[in-house]
């Protein structure tokens, strides 16, 4: 919304030392934000009122003509391509080294070869408008030699861009008179009154037009008059021009003054053609479901029977609060009018205006909770700027002013006390009353105590607690006043959130190990769901999803995670990254779920699938030995449990004693294929929440063995696609001795077609004793025997040390 | 006899200079010094002779022992010395060259800022708290003073779920939660992600990340406000930040403000970055409102507090001079391998 700083000192003195900059400043610090201004008219001062004495054709152009002017001091001659003027006009002449908007400067120039001794100008060059349809023509009466600063001295002003979200709060900002007041208290000085004189509207007896309000709960309050003997004319130049700069078009007194009457107190006003009422009546209720009402706009709407209109005998004929309609509207051949001021039903406004796709400057005020009590006020401005272009304009028929739900009155008790203490600096106690007092409140009680009394265009919704009392002194004494101040707070057992330490820790360590982190988007849809083999089950769906990409909520990072590694893949093919997040799903049970997962992925140039898995391993390895997760067991995923993407050899289960980790995999050639993976891609999902809630091993200091170990080496032959953790298994499970199992290492006997040689070594150890040959070969032959009953013989042994 | 030691020792010293490996060092140790070595003959004649000469000869031999010994430990060190130079010298590498090349792996660039707030607010003594992405509309709007019909609760700004949950608009549900949790004097922050019905640009997006923080107590001001701001800000910009408070509007506390920073880049001055405005906009709060107080069980008679949430998205955008909110997610490698140092 843009607000003019002339428009304000209509109604309150600024000191005029104070620069555009800093009154900014203190309007965005003590009352609104204001996202940047502009100075207008400064030029005007170089513009003069030049006299047209002379109007020669242009000796080698058509278009052109070469005006003489007289500008008071002297006469000059300026070529000229406007043909809207006569001679003896007025008209602005911009002489040479004037600087108009848009920073143009006028300079000596030869056109067509003849030389142009400054410029005569149209409007939207002096920034009056855009039209640019010829030279601006000045009123008769002007002085010849006069500045055009000298005839429009409103022209020179501060128009200021108000941020519309900051003061949706406030309904009583939506005018220059509600900056006025502000500004009165910001300044502490006196603001001009705005008060009901009931002599201007005083009619000539019953109203012409009668109305009737159903639905009044939704209709706080409606006030009309008719007025006839009107001409529809142009409005008053510097009305205009206001109108003008602060973004709206003039159309005509009618349509400007309403919008006048808007722009300065907030009120939106709709002017009817009265002779066009049906049935000289208007009915204000809700409309029936289907209606249709053709704007002014000249689209056709169509209501429900939630949407507020305001009926003729021929039907709906206005939106009510959003828009008026064609039919009983205002045209150049209008005699008599009906103003309407009426205050609407701020959420009933809001549906109707977002149902119907219309943003009106006038929904756009009431669904904000206008003030009630200015609607007579309104009415009453509307008919004394008309009577600037209307003299003999004549109020026909009393006020109509129908109440039926005004605001409680508001009152509120505290302290200065209160108040200082939520601020937390001490503020006199008669600044706070000389405060309250300039924004409108009605403030009595002795010593600290405060008894305030709201005024009404401040407790629609604003102001309505002691608190509420705070902001209104804080943002006037200024909050950049109060120095910071750190609390006393007693110093107490910190409590930490383990869950983030744990997070953090593996964010350490995975991006300690080359990993990269990133976030997905939590949004997906189905079909992305779908190439992991979700079904629907549990999904939670969005009723209003802005893509159809994002129309639910993710099951799995796999899907996007996925993605990411493709979309790098084009740029490189050798990374790890991994990510943290939530996934959501409703439970059999009705119960939201939203458990965290760790997903981590490798890709490799291509080569061993087998290398990348098991660099993928060791880093999962070094992660859990991190967070402290003990006993971890690797074991192939079995057949039952595979998904169709996970790789029919290269996929494991990680167990920590019997809880489920997680997986760690590759995918199958097709699904590599189908997602346009490159190189060695392999993934492991683990559970977030096992891993943070599973029993963590204690570091605990050992004594050192007292007695040493013994080792024993074998090489045993197998089936090709043996388990190690099967062969250690058994072994380990032959004796409590047995201490360690390391794998060594496995090769393809030439001599053993289809089978493998593994070596393992095996460690001895006791608690108790230093082990001899006597306790050692019976061992070595135990586990000989348990593995040959395994069916794994050996292919030679030898014992070491 | 002079004579001949005269010789052994020419002879020694002769052999000695040719030596250029252990083998023959110790090949002359055992010629000279060994049991049947050229001294051990001299001693072998000793018992012919007269005890006067015996002594000559004896001290003789002893002098010549010594000697070579001396002589063979100080050879056997240097050939030491030449021997590790020359393994050294056949190590050669080429240093400048990187063949493992494992690269340095990153935190994401929220989650830096993440951390660094946590950071500060828990050494402030901040307990730090999580809450439900998906939410009901009292946490998100009832319990935090949002009106049944406030335009914030229109779909145009809230992704609803088909069974009337709704995904947090903003990271204020926490301080609900944690007001239910915890008993006043209390002190909370609450990071995560949020989402908004947007379409996305360069400064939006439908899912973003916000940091909440509430601090209730007796007599708890707007002074306080302004000091832990301050800090805040100071932390993670790591200098000293000068603030303004401008009144804004949020439902759930009373008063509300905007907190500006002075710009950094500029000074304040006024530039590109600042929109010429010399102030950047950042962080959202005020006094909590008593009827949030009233919601979180706590008694707004008694305690009062502030509260405040900020962009983290913004904040990391701003400090690690990201220009478009759309690569933090994704998971570009060519965005995310920004923030490891390469």
């Amino acid at each position: 919304m843009k607000i003019s700083l002339n428009w304000i000192k209509d109604f309150v003195q600024i000191d005029e030392k104070l620069t555009s900059k800093e009154l900014v400043e203190k309007i965005t610090l003590s009352v609104c934000e204001v996202e940047g201004f502009e100075e207008t008219g400064e030029h005007l001062t170089q513009v003069i009122v030049a006299e047209v004495t002379a109007i020669d054709p242009h000796p080698d152009a058509n278009k052109l003509s070469l005006v003489s002017v007289n500008t008071g001091a002297v006469e000059t001659r300026v070529v000229c391509g406007a043909s809207n003027f006569k001679l003896g006009d007025k008209v602005p002449y911009a002489g040479l080294g004037t600087r108009l908007t848009g920073d143009f400067l006028i300079k000596k120039a030869t056109i067509r070869g003849v030389e142009s001794e400054g410029m005569l100008c149209a409007e939207d060059e002096l920034g009056f408008s855009e039209d640019h349809d010829g030279l601006m023509i000045l009123p008769a009466e002007s002085k010849t030699g006069d500045t055009l600063a000298d005839l429009f001295p409103d022209q020179i002003d501060v128009i200021m861009e108000i941020d519309n979200k900051s003061i949706t709060h406030r309904p009583d900002l939506w005018g220059h008179y509600g900056f006025a007041r502000e500004l009165g208290a910001v300044f502490r000085v006196p603001v001009e009154k705005m008060e009901p004189h009931p002599e201007i509207l005083k009619g000539t007896g019953d109203p012409l037009i009668e109305v009737e309000v159903l639905a009044g709960d939704l209709v706080p309050r409606f006030t009309g008059i008719s007025v006839d003997q009107v001409g529809v004319l142009p409005s008053p130049l510097y009305i205009q021009h206001r109108l003008t700069r602060v973004g709206l078009r003039p159309i005509n007194n009618m349509v400007d003054l309403t919008n006048y009457v808007m722009l300065e107190l907030g009120q939106p006003m709709h002017a009817f053609d009265a002779e066009q009422i049906e049935g000289k009546r208007l009915t204000v209720r809700l409309a029936d479901e289907g209606t249709k009402v053709m704007t002014l706009y000249q689209k056709e709407v169509t209501l429900g029977t939630s949407d507020m209109t305001i009926c003729d005998a021929n039907g709906a004929s206005v939106v009510a609060g959003v828009i008026g309609g064609l039919n009983t509207g205002v045209t150049a051949e209008t005699r008599a009018v009906f103003l309407e001021a009426a205050n609407w039903d701020p959420t009933g406004i809001r549906k109707t205006s977002t149902r119907i796709g219309l943003r009106t400057d006038a929904c756009q005020r009431f669904e904000k909770a206008l003030d009630p009590e200015m609607t007579d006020l309104a009415v009453q401005r509307a008919v004394e700027l008309m009577k600037l272009t209307n003299p003999d304009l004549h109020v026909a028929g009393d006020l109509v002013d129908i109440k039926n739900r005004l605001y409680d009155p508001v009152r509120i008790e505290t302290t200065t006390d209160f108040i200082c203490l939520r601020l937390g600096k001490q503020i006199d106690k008669d600044e706070i009353r000389d405060i309250l007092v300039h924004l409108g409140f009605d403030v009595r009680g002795e010593g600290s105590e405060l008894i305030v009394d709201v005024p009404s265009y401040r407790r629609t919704k604003d102001v309505s607690i002691p608190e509420d009392l705070v902001e209104e002194i804080g943002r006037i004494h200024g909050f950049n006043n109060i120095t910071p101040q750190a609390p006393l707070f007693p110093i107490q057992r910190p409590v930490f959130n383990q869950q983030h330490r744990f997070e953090q820790k593996i964010r350490n360590v995975l991006s300690d190990n080359g990993y990269h982190e990133v976030y997905n988007y939590p949004l997906t849809n189905q079909k992305s769901e779908e190439g992991f083999g979700m079904d629907s089950e549990g999904v939670m769906r969005l009723l209003n999803p802005v893509a159809e990409h994002q129309n639910q909520m993710r099951r799995s990072l796999l899907p996007h995670f996925v993605q990411t590694m493709k979309e790098n893949q084009k740029n490189t093919l050798s990374f790890g990254v991994f990510e943290l997040g939530r996934i959501y799903h409703k439970s059999c049970s009705g119960e939201l779920l939203e458990p965290s997962r760790l997903v981590m992925g490798g890709s490799e140039k291509g080569g061993s699938l087998g290398d990348t898995f098991f660099r993928l391993k060791n880093d999962i390895i070094k992660l859990l030995s991190k967070l402290q997760v003990a006993d971890i067991k690797w074991t192939a995923i079995a057949d039952a449990e595979k998904r169709f993407f996970q790789h029919n050899q290269i996929s494991a289960t990680i167990y920590s004693g019997r809880q489920k980790l997680g997986e760690l995999f590759a995918f199958t050639p097709e699904f590599m294929d189908q997602y346009e993976l490159k190189g060695d891609v392999c993934v492991a999902d683990l559970s977030f929440d096992v891993l943070f809630s599973i029993e963590k091993k204690e570091y605990r200091y050992q004594e050192p063995p007292k007695y040493p170990a013994v080792n024993f080496e074998v090489s045993l032959l197998m089936p090709e696609q043996t388990y190690f953790e099967d062969i250690r298994e058994i072994i380990a499970a032959a004796s409590p001795l047995v201490t360690k199992v390391s794998f060594l290492d496995t090769f393809l006997p030439e001599e053993h077609a289809g089978k493998k040689s593994m070596s393992v070594s095996i460690e001895f150890r006791s608690a108790k004793k230093t082990l001899n040959p006597d306790d050692i070969t019976p061992l070595q032959d135990k586990i000989v025997a348990v593995l040959a009953e395994a069916g794994y013989y050996l292919r030679d042994s030898r014992e070491k040390e | 006899m002079e004579k001949n030691f005269k010789q052994v020792e020419n002879a020694f010293r002769q052999k000695l200079q040719e030596v250029s490996e252990m083998k023959e060092l110790e090949d002359i140790k055992v010629q000279f010094l060994g049991k049947k070595g050229e001294l051990a003959q001299f001693m072998k004649q000793l018992k012919e002779l007269s005890n006067e000469k015996k002594a000559e000869i004896g001290k003789g031999v002893n002098r010549l022992k010594v000697l070579f010994q001396e002589k063979i430990d100080l050879h056997r060190e240097e050939l030491k010395q030449q021997d590790y130079k020359q393994r050294m010298q056949k190590e050669w590498i080429d240093v400048t060259t990187d063949p493992y090349q494992t690269e340095p792996g990153s935190w994401h660039p929220v989650s830096l800022v993440q951390q660094k707030l946590e950071d500060s607010f828990m050494a402030m003594g901040f307990q730090v708290l999580d809450g439900p992405h998906i939410e009901t509309e009292y946490y998100n709007f009832e319990a935090l003073n949002i009106a049944a019909h406030h335009p914030a609760r229109d779909m145009q700004d809230t992704f609803y779920f088909e069974d009337g949950h709704l995904l947090r608009t903003h990271t204020s549900p926490i301080q609900i939660r944690g007001m239910e949790k915890l008993t006043p004097p209390l002190r909370i922050v609450g990071p995560g992600k949020v989402f908004r019905c947007e379409r996305t640009d360069a400064s939006h997006d439908s899912c973003f990340h916000q940091f909440e923080g509430m601090m209730i107590d007796k007599d708890i001001s707007v002074a306080h406000l302004i000091y832990f701001m301050k800090t805040m800000l100071g932390e993670i910009f790591e200098s000293d930040v000068e603030v303004r408070l401008r009144p804004g509007y949020f439902p759930f506390v009373e008063p509300g403000f905007e907190l500006d920073m002075r710009c950094l880049l500029c000074g304040g001055k006024g530039c590109k970055f600042c929109k010429k405005v010399g102030w950047i906009e950042l962080i959202g709060c005020g006094m909590v409102h008593p009827n949030v107080l009233k919601a979180g069980r706590i008694d707004p008679t008694v305690y009062s507090g502030f509260a405040f949430g900020i962009g983290m998205d913004r904040l990391a955008m701003m400090k690690y001079d990201i220009t478009d909110i759309r690569p933090l997610h994704g998971g570009n490698l060519s965005f995310t391998r920004c923030f490891a140092v390469q």
